[in-house]
C-alpha cells in the first residue's frame, strides 16, 4: 500500500499528541515564566542557577532562529519522506518555535506538516 | 454572453466605487498651529532606510544630521534624542545650536554595564560642553518597561548625572506612565517627570477618536500622583501604517488628526509635550512590526511631511490606480473563465457558475490594489519579502486558476492530486496544478495563521493577500462537483479543524472592535469550510 497517505494510527497519534503538547507546554513555561519575567532577568545578572543557564541557552538559541530552522528542516524531511519519528520531531520543534519567537519559520514548518498528511507513506501497514 | 458581460461590468463598477469611497480625503480638525508656529519638541533619530542601531558599522555623516536638523528647525523648537554616543549622534548638540534648536539629550540605558558607562559619560560631556543647547538630560528610556534595570539602579544613574551636569541642565528619566505609577519614589531623583502616553500601545488600546481625551485623562492622573512636580509628556503620537490593535487603527488620516488634536489640547491645557516622532524609522519594524516604523510625521524616504496642518488627508491617495488595476484584474478573471469554458466545450456556463466567477473577480479585484500597496510596507527582511512575493504570486494565480477551473468544470481537487500521484493515477495535469496551488496556499495561510495565534502583537493581518486566494477556492468549491479521488483526504480534514479554531481565536483574541482581525479570522473560517467540503464531498456514507 505504497500510495496510502500519511496518517499515524491511534496509538501512535496519542503518543505524538502527548509529545507535541509537552513541547508546547515547555515552550509556554519558558517564554512566560523565564524569558518575559523581568525579575528573573535582573536576578540572573548575578546568579548562576540551572534556571538562569536554561534562560541564557534558550535566548542564544532563539536569537539564531535555531528552533525555527530545526522545525523547518524536519518538516521538509517529513514532506519528502513521511515517517512517525520525523513527524514527531518536526511537531515538537514547531511547537517550540511557534511560542519561542521563531514563529515565522515554525509557521512554515506547521504548514508543511499539515500538507504532509497528503504525502504517500511508505511505512503504512496493510 | 450577455450575463458574463453584465456581471463583469457590475463587479468592475463595484470595485471602482469601493476604492472611490476609500480614497476620499478625511477632513482635518481645526489646525492648532498658526502660520509659522513651531512644535514644542519632537523625537529625533537619524536612522535612514537601510540604517539600524543593530548594525555594528552604522555611522551617520554630519551632513546627514545637519540636513535633518535644518528641516526640523522649520517646524520645532527642540529635538529629543535617545543616545549620546551612537555613531555620530554626539554631533547633535553642536548642529542643533547652528539651527537654533534646543536638545533633550538622551542617554541610552540597557543591560550592558560597559555600554551604559559610555552612554552616561557621553551624555554628561554633551551637557557640560553645550549648556546653552542641552536643556535636560534624559537618563534612560523605558528601561523599567523592558526590565533591563531596577528602579534603584536608575536612581543611582540619575544621581550621578545630576551631580556632574551644569546647574541649569535638568535631569529626568522617561517611561510609560504605568511604570511611573508603580515606581513613584523615582520622582525624588528627577527634576521633572517624563511620562510616555501612547494611546495606541496601551494595554487596552484606545481608538484614534478617543486618544486625545485619553491623553488628557492620563496627564491629569499623573499630575495628581506627582503633585507639585513638573510633568513632560515625553512621547505621544499616532502611527500611519500597520496592524490594528483592538479598535486602534493606524492610518495617515488618523495620524494627522490625532497629532493636531494632541497639540491643540497641549496648548489649551499648557501641557509640556514631545511628539514621537520626526522621521519614520524603518528599522523599528524589527522590534514592533510595521507599526513601529511609521510613527514619523515626515516620510523616511522623501524626508517630506506626510500631511499639511488643517488639510484633509486621504488614506489611499493612489486609489484611482488601485481601482484601475482591480477592475482590469477582475476583467481578466471573467475573460479567462469564458475562454476556458469555450475551450472545454459542452454546455455553456450558467448563472451559478458565472456568479461564482463574479465573486472571485470582485474579491480579487478589490484587494489586489491594496496588496500591491501593502507588500512593500509590510515586508521586512528576506523572509518577509519571500512571503510578500508568495502572497502576490498566489493572489494573482489562484483567482485565475479557479476561474479556469469553473470554466472547464473541473471537479473538486484534493491535496493528494499534487502530493501523492501514485494514489491519483490518470488525473489531468490542470487538476494537479490547481491542487499544487492549494497546497502552497495552505502553507502560506498556516504560516500567517500560526503567527497570529501564537505571537500576534507585532504581526500584520495580511488579509489583502489572503482574501483573493481564499475567496477563489471558496467560490470554486461551492460550484464544483465532487472529485474522482475520495481516499486519503485527512490533510484537508485536519487543516479544516485547525483553520476553524485559528479563525475563531484570532477574531476573539483581537476583539470584535478590530475589523482587520475580524476579516482575517473570517477568512480562516471560510477556508476551514472550503477544506471541509474538499474533504467530505462525494464521501460514501
Amino acid at each position: 500500500m505504497a500510495h496510502r497517505s500519511f496518517l499515524p494510527g491511534a496509538r501512535a497519534a496519542n503518543i505524538i499528541i502527548a509529545l507535541g503538547a509537552f513541547a508546547l507546554g515547555w515552550a509556554i513555561y519558558v517564554r512566560y515564566a523565564l524569558l518575559e519575567q523581568s525579575s528573573v532577568g535582573l536576578a540572573c545578572r548575578t546568579l548562576e542557577t540551572m534556571t538562569c543557564e536554561t534562560r541564557a541557552l534558550v535566548i542564544a538559541l532563539f536569537s539564531q532562529s535555531a528552533f525555527g530552522i530545526v522545525a523547518l528542516v524536519a518538516a521538509l524531511l517529513q514532506l519528502v519522506r513521511p515517517s512517525l519519528v520525523m513527524f514527531t520531531l518536526a511537531l515538537m520543534a514547531t511547537c517550540m518555535g511557534l511560542v519561542i519567537y521563531n514563529n515565522s519559520l515554525a509557521g512554515v514548518a506547521g504548514g508543511l506538516l499539515l500538507i504532509s498528511f497528503a504525502r504517500p507513506w511508505r511505512g503504512a501497514r496493510g | 454572453m450577455r450575463l458574463p458581460l453584465a456581471l463583469a461590468a457590475l463587479v468592475c463598477a463595484a470595485i471602482v466605487a469601493v476604492w472611490a469611497w476609500l480614497g476620499q480625503p478625511v477632513p482635518a480638525p481645526f489646525a492648532p498651529m498658526s502660520a509659522g508656529e513651531k512644535l514644542p519638541c519632537v523625537s529625533y533619530a537619524p536612522f535612514r532606510p537601510g540604517q539600524s542601531p543593530f548594525s555594528e558599522d552604522v555611522a551617520f555623516s554630519r551632513a546627514q544630521i545637519d540636513d535633518d536638523l535644518a528641516r526640523l528647525s522649520k517646524i520645532t523648537h527642540c529635538v529629543r534624542t535617545y543616545s549620546s554616543i551612537q555613531a555620530g549622534l554626539s554631533a547633535v548638540p553642536e548642529l542643533a545650536r547652528k539651527h537654533g534648536l534646543t536638545v533633550l539629550q538622551g542617554i541610552w540605558i540597557a543591560a550592558d554595564p560597559v555600554r551604559n558607562r559610555a552612554e552616561i559619560e557621553g551624555g554628561i560631556k554633551a551637557a557640560q560642553e553645550n549648556p546653552d543647547v542641552v536643556t535636560a538630560v534624559i537618563v534612560g528610556n523605558e528601561v523599567l518597561l523592558r526590565g533591563e534595570q531596577s528602579a534603584n539602579d536608575i536612581a543611582g544613574f540619575l544621581k550621578e548625572v545630576k551631580g556632574k551636569v551644569p546647574p541649569g541642565v535638568a535631569v529626568t528619566y522617561a517611561d510609560v506612565w504605568e511604570f511611573w505609577e508603580r515606581n513613584r519614589s523615582l520622582a525624588d531623583s528627577v527634576d521633572f517627570v517624563t511620562v510616555h502616553i501612547l494611546p495606541f500601545w496601551e494595554d487596552m488600546p484606545v481608538p484614534a477618536e478617543d486618544s486625545v481625551a485619553h491623553l488628557g485623562e492620563i496627564r491629569e492622573h499623573v499630575g495628581e500622583i506627582f503633585a507639585g512636580k513638573e510633568i513632560l509628556i515625553g512621547e505621544t503620537g499616532w502611527p500611519s501604517e500597520g496592524r490594528m490593535r483592538e479598535g486602534a487603527l493606524p492610518s495617515p488620516s488618523n495620524q494627522a488628526n490625532v497629532i493636531q488634536e494632541l497639540l491643540a489640547l497641549a496648548k489649551a491645557k499648557n501641557y509640556r509635550l514631545n511628539v514621537i516622532e520626526a522621521f519614520d524609522q524603518p528599522w523599528k519594524r524589527v522590534l514592533e512590526g510595521t507599526v513601529g516604523g511609521h510613527w514619523g510625521f515626515l516620510d523616511a524616504y522623501t524626508r517630506e511631511f506626510k500631511f499639511t496642518w488643517g488639510a484633509p488627508v486621504s488614506d489611499h491617495p493612489y486609489w484611482m490606480a488601485q481601482a484601475a488595476v482591480g477592475a482590469l484584474f477582475a476583467g481578466a478573471i471573467f475573460a479567462i473563465a469564458g475562454w476556458a469554458a469555450r475551450r472545454a466545450g459542452g454546455r455553456p456556463l450558467g448563472m451559478r457558475e458565472w456568479s461564482a466567477v463574479g465573486g472571485i473577480a470582485f474579491f480579487a479585484g478589490l484587494m489586489i490594489g491594496r496588496l500591491l500597496a501593502s507588500v512593500p510596507v509590510e515586508s521586512l527582511g528576506v523572509g518577509g519579502w519571500i512571503r510578500g512575493a508568495a502572497l502576490v504570486g498566489l493572489a494573482l494565480l489562484v483567482p485565475l486558476a479557479c476561474a479556469v477551473a469553473i470554466g472547464r468544470r473541473t471537479r473538486l481537487v484534493t491535496l493528494t492530486l499534487a502530493l501523492n500521484s501514485e494514489a491519483t493515477p490518470g488525473a489531468p495535469f490542470f487538476d494537479r496544478c490547481l491542487a499544487l496551488l492549494l497546497a502552497a496556499s495552505l502553507v502560506l495561510a498556516a504560516q500567517i495563521g500560526f503567527g497570529l495565534v501564537f505571537d500576534p502583537r507585532y504581526k500584520d493581518f495580511q488579509f489583502a493577500g489572503l482574501t483573493p486566494i481564499i475567496a477563489a477556492f471558496a467560490f470554486y468549491a461551492v460550484v464544483a462537483s465532487p472529485g474522482r479521488f475520495t481516499e486519503g483526504r485527512q490533510a484537508e480534514t485536519i487543516a479544516a479543524g485547525l483553520f476553524l479554531a485559528a479563525g475563531v481565536y484570532v477574531a476573539l483574541n483581537e476583539t470584535l472592535a478590530n475589523w482587520q482581525a475580524l476579516w482575517t479570522g473570517s477568512l480562516f473560517v471560510v477556508l476551514a469550510f472550503t477544506l471541509w467540503r474538499l474533504a467530505t464531498a462525494g464521501r460514501r456514507i
